[in-house]
């Protein structure tokens, strides 16, 4: 589900994630992210251009990532979203939350 | 994560729920379309078929929520006026219900795995995706109902939406509201307020944290809006104000929250509780009745005032317990006749017939395991009247009968029996055709002499079948004697009354209960019987005159009262008391006198069934143990009629020849 590429030279370190993120997958993402998050980076990158189904289950998951992942002070940037996730986002008007993510009309 | 035997009863649940469900969607369904305009069987058809899916979901049935949400698709379609239910949607509609009721049996409760027959879901699936118009999302016909809505009247809405938690768990996402609501008109604005969120240790992927503050632009009514929301009115807080933007409105209420119990408020009032339990409580209590009845006897030999005065106390409550206990069983017989209307849709769409469906008493309550077990008879009563009962239209038209066949299923109560009757307006029971029949089949002798009533009850009798040929619904000839032995099972009866040419009525009588009954005491001899209350319409002394044959008949105000007596009747030693007595017995419209030697008095009576070996016995339905300890024989008073009508019939048939 997630995919972690660390840092390079001090780039930032990207997560990937992968499959379906609505409310049937939810809590097994959420445990995969917090085994994840021991590791520390000086800047996060979200990919999310491989997520499938997206719900709002999954969006409050990524909320809550996102806020995660900027407690120590990191940057974090969305690079890519699947058609989904922007769709949903556009929905619910929170594409300033995920700067990069938003849609091109 | 759960454990096992959690994760068995939550799947035990969702199989029971999905069952209930499907029925729900049905009802609403068959309601539809009667009434096409009923949107409150809309929103309850699509409610059901939204739960099911989610549910299904929980469990990874993946074909059952493949199927609802097809299903559920082409339903919003039809909620939003886009599509009409016709004949052919309703029957398409009907056969997914079919498929996803045997997906659910196909369920193994043991594990959870499905085995399912694909090629008959995936047939459905491109039927529910062609009457979806083939393309699964067709935004061009979506839009277009939303754009006019926004014109001359519409007006500004501050609408502020709170989800509680437990939103996403039951299967509704807050985004699917919002696309929903964008076709009432335009969201002008949207806030997405997301302060709830915790934090990642604290958060609950599954709960719901979201709320919206949006301004809409629509000319839908202030109910219209609210409506959007209705599936969730539990799971949410709502306000909803007019905005003054464009033309101040008249002051409508401030903010309108929504009543979290609005709706189907006896849903939410309701408590499963697993029949097993129910059936303990009620063995219990008719423990307590015979061990309160041994108590009340001893405070009696006692003497002791202030102790029989509480053993009467207790007795009373105890008499309240059993009430209630009893009334917890009690289910309304309309659920099960609802049922029919499914069936007669079928049944008569397959033969081509038009049949009208009325229900009557559909309150009238009955024991729920009573219920259980006269449902398949019944079915089977409902298809034969159909299939035999009910002429082809052009045959009705023929005999001067609307093309239009009726059949009518009643309930009601009659001397603590509850009645069911299947009526139909058919061609009646053919007398001459049985009578060939059963003399064919070897039931009865060539110039065996039978009234019509007699030749009627041949059809009950096992391999008879009179259809002229047999079809696939009825006329297998496995059908009439199990209807006669599961209604005998149950302690009850049935009677047929028909009339050549206008039509046929079955007639079941069911005990309302089956566990504890209010008897009367009789003695005959040093023997105890006890007489279900409710049957006994009086008591006098006998007089000398109707003590001398075993079938006399006496004298009632004028009528002629069969009697038995009862020492004679079973075999006892003859009795030789000096006075006795007559309890008259009635059912429906017959009376019976049986002499006994004392009249005891009432008393709460738990059946215990008859063992296997005195399973035949007849003219005894049961058992109960006295306080004395001492065993008592329950009248089952339906069989001493048949007995007593028995020799009768045969001298009225004498008397008037056969037609």
């Amino acid at each position: 589900m997630f995919t972690l590429t660390p840092s390079a030279f001090g780039g930032p370190t990207r997560i990937r994630i992968d499959g379906d993120l609505s409310i049937y997958q939810v809590s097994e993402a959420r445990d995969a992210f917090v085994a994840l998050l021991p590791l520390n980076a000086d800047a996060w990158q979200l990919d999310l251009a491989g997520i499938g189904d997206f719900d709002s289950a999954g969006l409050q998951l990524l909320l809550v990532m996102q806020r995660a992942l900027s407690q120590g002070g990191s940057p974090v940037t969305v690079v890519d979203a699947a058609p989904a996730v922007r769709e949903t986002l556009a929905l619910l008007r929170l594409e300033s939350l995920f700067p990069n993510a938003r849609i091109e009309d | 994560m759960l454990s096992g035997e959690q994760w068995n009863q939550l799947l035990q649940g969702f199989l029971s729920e999905g069952r209930d469900l499907l029925k729900d969607a049905e009802d609403s369904l068959l309601q539809l379309e009667t009434a096409p305009e009923d949107s409150d069987a809309v929103n309850g058809l699509f409610r059901a078929v939204h739960t099911l899916k989610g549910s299904a979901g929980i469990f990874s049935l993946t074909p059952l929520v493949n199927l609802t949400h097809h299903l559920e698709s082409l339903l919003m379609q039809v909620r939003d006026g886009q599509r009409t239910l016709n004949e052919n949607l309703t029957s398409l509609m009907l056969r997914c219900m079919d498929e996803l009721r045997r997906m659910l049996e196909a369920v193994d409760p043991a594990t959870g795995e499905m085995h399912t027959d694909l090629a008959q879901q995936a047939l459905l699936l491109d039927a529910l995706a062609q009457a979806r118009g083939l393309s699964d999302d067709t935004p061009v016909v979506d839009s277009v109902p939303a754009a006019p809505t926004v014109g001359a009247n519409a007006q500004l809405w501050q609408l502020s939406i709170d989800f509680s938690e437990a939103l996403l768990r039951n299967g509704f996402d807050p985004a699917a509201f919002l696309r929903y609501l964008s076709r009432l008109g335009e969201i002008v604005t949207l806030h997405t307020r997301t302060d709830r969120l915790p934090g990642l240790d604290s958060f609950d992927p599954e709960a719901c944290y979201l709320g919206f503050t949006l301004t809409l632009r629509s000319a839908a009514s202030r109910e219209e809006i609210v409506d959007v929301f209705d599936f969730i009115v539990d799971f949410c807080t709502l306000t909803l104000e007019p905005c003054a933007e464009p033309a101040p409105t008249l002051a409508a209420p401030a903010e309108k929250k929504l009543p979290a119990r609005d709706r189907r408020p006896q849903d939410t009032s309701m408590v499963k509780v697993p029949a097993h339990k129910l059936d303990e409580l009620i063995n219990l209590v008719g423990e307590l009745v015979i061990s309160t009845a041994g108590a009340q006897m001893q405070a009696k030999r006692t003497g002791d005032n202030a102790c029989i005065e509480s053993a009467l106390a207790v007795h009373q409550h105890v008499e309240q317990i059993r009430e209630s206990a009893l009334k917890l069983r009690m289910v309304e017989v309309g659920e099960t006749f609802n049922r029919f209307h499914r069936v007669v849709r079928d049944v008569s769409k397959q033969l081509g017939k038009h049949i009208q469906l009325g229900i009557r008493g559909g309150d009238t309550e009955l024991d729920k395991t009573v219920i259980d077990k006269i449902a398949d008879p019944l079915t089977h009563l409902v298809r034969n009247a159909i299939d035999h009962g009910i002429e082809s239209a052009a045959e009705r038209l023929a005999a001067g009968k609307p093309a239009e066949g009726n059949l009518q299923l009643n309930a009601y109560h009659d001397s603590g029996m509850i009645v069911l009757e299947i009526s139909d307006d058919g061609r009646g029971l053919n007398t001459a055709r049985i009578r060939e029949k059963a003399i064919g089949k070897g039931l009865i002798e060539a110039d065996a002499v039978l009234n019509e009533a007699a030749i009627h009850r041949l059809i009950f009798e096992a391999g008879f079948s009179t259809a002229e040929q047999v079809s696939d619904l009825s006329g297998r000839g496995v059908g009439m004697d199990v209807v006669r032995s599961a209604i005998e099972q149950l302690r009850g009866s049935i009677e047929i009354e028909s009339q050549q040419g206008l039509g046929c009525t079955f007639r079941i009588r069911l005990p309302l209960t089956l566990a504890i009954i209010d008897g009367f005491h009789v003695g005959v001899g040093q023997d105890s019987f006890v007489i279900p209350l409710d049957m006994v319409t009086e008591c006098m002394e006998a007089s000398a005159a109707s003590l001398t044959s075993q079938y006399g008949y006496l004298n009632l105000r004028g009528t002629p009262l069969p009697c038995i007596a009862l020492d004679q009747h079973f075999g006892l030693p003859a009795s030789t008391a000096r006075r006795r007595n007559i309890v008259v017995v009635s059912q429906g419209r017959q009376h019976a006198g049986l002499i006994v030697d004392h009249l005891l008095g009432e008393l709460q009576t738990v059946i215990k069934p008859l063992g296997q070996m005195f399973q035949h016995l007849r003219g005894i339905s049961g058992s109960t143990i006295l306080g004395s300890g001492q065993v008592a024989l329950i009248l089952d008073v339906p069989s001493l009629f048949r007995q007593l009508q028995a020799p009768a019939a045969l001298d009225v048939s004498l008397l008037e020849p056969l037609a």
